[in-house]
C-alpha cells in the first residue's frame, strides 16, 4: 500500500487517480500517524516552497519525514523540498539530500512547462521554474536540457525525487510509478540505513 | 580508455579463479582494501569489485550481500576510487544496498536474463548510467550463474537487448582467456565495437601488459579490466598506466563509465533543442456529448468524451482540451463528473475550459481532476480575475483563451484582429493581439488561440495572427481553428511560431490521426513527443 501525502497545495488527486489507473492501491496520509500503515510514501508537491514548508511544519511532518526509512518519492515542489535550502521565498527546506534549490536561468521561458527530453531520451512532462543543484552529482539518475542541462530525478538512499510528473508523462510516468510501487513492496521488510 | 583493476571477493578474501572455476582459487594474502588503496596509489580511478561468494551462494544467504556492502563501504570510505559493484544481485534491495553503501556502478549478470523486469524497474528507479551488463562469454555462448549454464543466447543477440533495455555500457569477459594471461580477445571486441558504436565495451579477461591495454583502445573499448596480472605482480598498475599514458596522452579523458556522459546518446537525434511542440486534440462537450460544428455552430455530435480521451492518449496526443461549449448551470455538475472520469483514463495532461466565470469555478475544474483553465469571455468582462486565478492556481495551471476574428474579410490585407466573446456571439471591441498581451501580464501561463474566421473550416490556421501575438508575448500559444492539410500543422508552427497545434474535427472524424501530424511535424524537423 503507497501512502500519498496531501497537502494544502499539492495535487493529491490527480496522484491518487493515476495510481488507481494503474492498479496501484493507495491511500491519503494527513497526519504523521498513519505512516505505520504504508509501505512508501508518495508526497506531490505543488505550489510555492514556503507554503510546501509551513504545511509540513504546522502538520507535523518536518521531523517525520526525516527520519522516514521507507521508499519515498517526492514529486515537483515534494522532490524540491528535500534538498537543504530553495531560492524560492528564501525556504528553508528537508535538509535530506544535501543541496539547494534555485530559479531556471534568466535565459529561458519561466515556468519550464511542456514536454521535455529526459538524457535517455524519453518525453516527460514538466512544470516548474525551480531546479534541485544536489551537491554530490552522483544523486542525479535523471537530466534534462532546458537552457542548460540540470536534473529531473535524485535518489539517495530511500529518498526518490522526480522533476517532472509521472502522473502525466503518459509511458515513462506509468513505467516509473509500476516501478516504484513495486520497489516498496518488496522492500516492505528491509531496514533503511 | 579507462584502465580498471579488478578485486575478486571469495569470503571475503581477495581470490582469482582460472576460468571461473572454484576450485582452481588462489587466495591473494592482501586484504581488499589494502589492495584497493594500493591501485588508488598507482593511479587507478575505478575499481572493479566481484562478489564470488554471493555468485556461487545459489541458496542466497542475505548475510553475503551485507557483508559485500560492508566492503563496499569501507573502500569508498578510504579511497576516491570509483566502484564498479557485482556478483549475485538478485533484487532491487540489494541494488540499492550496495548504491547506498557507495557503490557508483552496478554489474549485473545472470539477474538480466533470469528478471528482467527487474532490470527495468532497477534502471528506471537509480538511473540507467548506474549499471553495466556483464556478459560471460564462451565461443559465442553466453554464460550465466557462475558460468555454469548457457543462456541459451548469442552473444549479439544479448547485446540487443541490453540496448533496448536502455544500458550503454556492457562487460564482456572472454571466459577461455581469464585467469589465463594469455592476452585478449582483441578480434571480438574490434568487432563488438563496430558493430555497437553507441555502446561503452568494456573488456576483460586475459588482460597482461601494456601491449594488449593498446590494443584493446585501438579496438574501440571504453575500458579494460585486469585482475590477474596485477595480483601476480607480472605488471604493476603503475607501469601499465604511465606507459599508456605516454603513449596516447588519453588516460586523463573521462571515458570511464560515470565520465561518459549521458545525455551525449541522442545529441545526433536533437533536432530542435526545447520542449516538444505539442499535438492537442480539442473535445468540445455539450450535455455530455463530444461535438463540433463550423465557426461555433452547426454542432454534429461526435462521441463520448471518456471514450475519445481515452483513445486520443492511446494514439500519442499530448495534452487534452476540454471546452464546455454549452455551460448551464444544470449542465456544470456532469462537467464536473466527467473531468473525473476522463482524468482516470488519461496520463497526460489535460485543460478545461468553458464558462469559467469565477476563481471558485476554476479551483473546482482543478479539484475535479483537470491540470489547467481555461477562461475566456469572463477574462475580458472582469479585469481581475485572470490575475485571481493566476494567484490562487499558479500561472502555469492558468491558461486564457481568445477568439478572435478578422477585421477584414480580404485575405491579402489584415488590418487586425478583434476579440469575440460569448463562443462568438459578441465584438468585445478590443484588439486580439493587445488583449493577448494584457492577458499574460495579468497572469496567464499560456494562450489558446482560436481564429473564428478558420474554425472548423480546416483551411488552415490563421499564422498572421499566431505570429503577430507570438511575437509580443513569451509565454506558450496553441493554435486553434483551420487546421485541416497536414501541411496546415506544419505551417502553424513554422509561420505562426505556435507551440502547440489544436484541432477537433479532422481528429474526431478520422480525416488525420494525431500521428500523421506528429509525423508531418517531425519531417519538417519539429521536436515532438514519439
Amino acid at each position: 500500500m503507497l501512502g500519498i501525502l496531501r497537502t494544502a497545495t499539492g495535487n493529491a488527486t490527480s496522484v491518487q487517480r493515476a495510481l488507481m489507473r494503474l492498479n496501484i492501491p493507495s491511500t491519503f496520509i494527513d497526519e504523521p500517524g498513519q505512516l505505520s500503515q504504508v509501505d512508501a510514501l508518495i508526497f506531490p508537491g505543488a505550489g510555492a516552497a514556503q507554503a510546501g514548508m509551513r504545511d509540513l511544519r504546522e502538520r507535523n511532518f518536518v521531523e517525520t519525514l526525516r527520519d522516514f526509512r521507507k521508499p519515498f518519492l517526492g514529486l515537483c515542489l515534494g522532490m524540491q523540498l528535500l534538498f537543504d535550502f530553495s531560492e524560492e521565498g528564501q525556504t528553508e527546506c528537508l535538509g535530506i539530500i544535501p543541496g539547494s534549490v534555485r530559479s531556471l536561468p534568466s535565459t529561458v521561458i519561466k515556468p519550464h512547462m511542456g514536454w521535455n527530453r529526459l538524457h535517455t531520451g524519453e518525453f516527460v512532462y514538466f512544470v516548474h521554474g525551480f531546479v534541485c543543484v544536489p551537491e554530490d552529482p552522483r544523486v542525479t539518475t535523471m537530466t534534462v536540457q532546458y537552457g542548460e542541462e540540470f536534473c529531473a530525478a535524485v535518489r539517495l538512499k530511500n529518498f526518490f525525487g522526480l522533476q517532472w510528473h509521472p502522473e502525466k508523462s503518459g509511458a515513462p510516468g506509468d513505467r516509473f510509478l509500476c516501478a516504484f510501487s513495486r520497489f516498496a513492496e518488496r522492500s516492505s521488510l528491509q531496514s533503511w540505513k | 580508455m579507462e584502465v580498471i583493476p579488478a578485486i575478486d571477493l571469495l569470503d571475503g578474501q581477495v581470490v582469482r579463479l582460472r576460468q571461473g572455476n572454484f576450485d582452481s582459487a588462489t587466495a591473494y594474502p592482501r586484504s581488499p582494501l589494502a589492495l584497493a588503496q594500493s591501485y588508488q596509489e598507482q593511479g587507478a580511478n575505478w575499481l572493479h569489485l566481484v562478489n564470488l561468494s554471493s555468485a556461487k551462494d545459489s541458496a542466497r544467504d542475505p548475510r553475503q550481500m551485507t557483508f559485500f556492502c560492508e566492503i563496499v563501504r569501507v573502500i569508498t570510505t578510504q579511497t576516491n576510487l570509483r566502484l564498479q559493484a557485482g556478483g549475485g544481485i538478485r533484487s532491487l534491495g540489494d541494488i540499492a544496498q550496495l548504491l547506498n553503501a557507495g557503490a557508483s556502478s552496478i554489474v549485473l549478470g545472470t539477474l538480466l536474463f533470469e528478471d528482467p523486469s527487474l532490470v527495468l524497474d532497477a534502471l528506471t528507479l537509480f538511473g540507467r548510467e548506474k549499471f553495466i551488463a556483464a556478459l560471460d562469454i564462451r565461443n559465442n555462448d553466453v554464460r550465466i550463474r557462475g558460468w555454469k549454464e548457457s543462456a541459451a543466447i548469442t552473444l549479439d543477440d544479448a547485446i540487443r537487448n541490453i540496448t533496448e533495455m536502455g544500458m550503454a555500457n556492457v562487460l564482456i569477459t572472454d571466459i577461455d582467456r581469464d585467469g589465463m594471461m594469455v592476452g585478449p580477445n582483441v578480434d571480438l571486441y574490434e568487432r563488438l565495437t563496430k558493430f555497437f558504436p553507441e555502446l561503452s565495451i568494456i573488456a576483460s579477461g586475459g588482460v597482461r601488459n601494456v601491449e594488449d591495454i593498446r590494443n584493446l583502445d585501438e579496438a574501440g573499448c571504453g575500458g579494460a579490466v585486469i585482475g590477474k596480472a596485477l595480483c601476480e605482480g607480472t605488471v604493476s598498475l603503475r607501469e601499465l598506466l604511465r606507459s599508456y599514458d605516454n603513449e596516447t596522452e588519453k588516460h586523463v579523458t573521462p571515458s570511464g563509465v560515470e565520465g561518459r556522459h549521458a545525455g551525449d546518446m541522442n545529441d545526433g537525434k536533437n533536432l530542435r533543442s526545447g520542449l516538444a511542440i505539442r499535438v492537442i486534440p480539442c473535445l468540445d462537450v455539450s450535455a455530455g456529448r463530444v461535438v463540433k460544428g463550423t465557426r461555433f455552430h452547426n454542432l454534429r455530435d461526435a462521441g463520448d468524451p471518456v471514450e475519445l480521451a481515452g483513445m486520443y492518449c492511446e494514439e500519442g496526443a499530448d495534452e487534452l482540451v476540454f471546452l464546455d461549449i454549452t455551460a448551464t448551470a444544470e449542465e456544470r455538475q456532469s462537467l464536473f463528473d466527467l473531468i473525473g472520469r476522463v482524468a482516470e483514463v488519461v496520463n497526460i495532461p489535460f485543460t478545461v475550459g468553458g464558462g469559467v466565470r469565477s476563481v471558485d469555478d476554476a479551483r473546482k475544474i482543478l479539484e475535479a481532476g483537470a491540470d489547467k483553465v481555461a477562461v475566456n469571455s469572463a477574462a475580458v468582462w472582469d479585469s481581475s480575475l485572470l490575475s485571481d486565478i493566476a494567484e490562487e492556481l499558479g500561472s502555469a495551471n492558468t491558461v486564457c483563451a481568445i477568439d478572435a476574428k478578422r477585421k477584414v474579410c480580404h485575405p491579402e490585407l489584415v488590418e487586425g484582429w478583434v476579440v469575440l466573446t460569448r463562443g462568438g456571439r459578441d465584438d468585445a471591441g478590443r484588439d486580439a493581439v493587445a488583449w493577448a498581451d494584457e492577458a499574460v501580464e495579468r497572469g496567464a501561463g499560456e494562450l489558446l488561440v482560436t481564429s473564428y474566421d478558420r474554425d472548423g473550416t480546416g483551411t488552415g490556421f490563421d499564422c498572421e495572427l499566431l505570429a503577430a501575438i507570438k511575437n509580443r508575448v513569451s509565454v506558450p500559444v496553441i493554435a486553434s481553428g483551420g487546421g485541416g492539410s497536414l501541411k496546415s500543422f506544419v505551417e502553424a508552427v513554422r509561420l505562426g511560431k505556435a507551440d502547440a497545434v489544436l484541432a477537433a474535427s479532422v481528429f474526431h472524424f478520422g480525416q488525420l490521426s494525431i500521428r500523421q501530424v506528429k509525423a508531418a511535424l517531425a519531417d519538417a524537423s519539429f521536436q515532438i513527443r514519439l
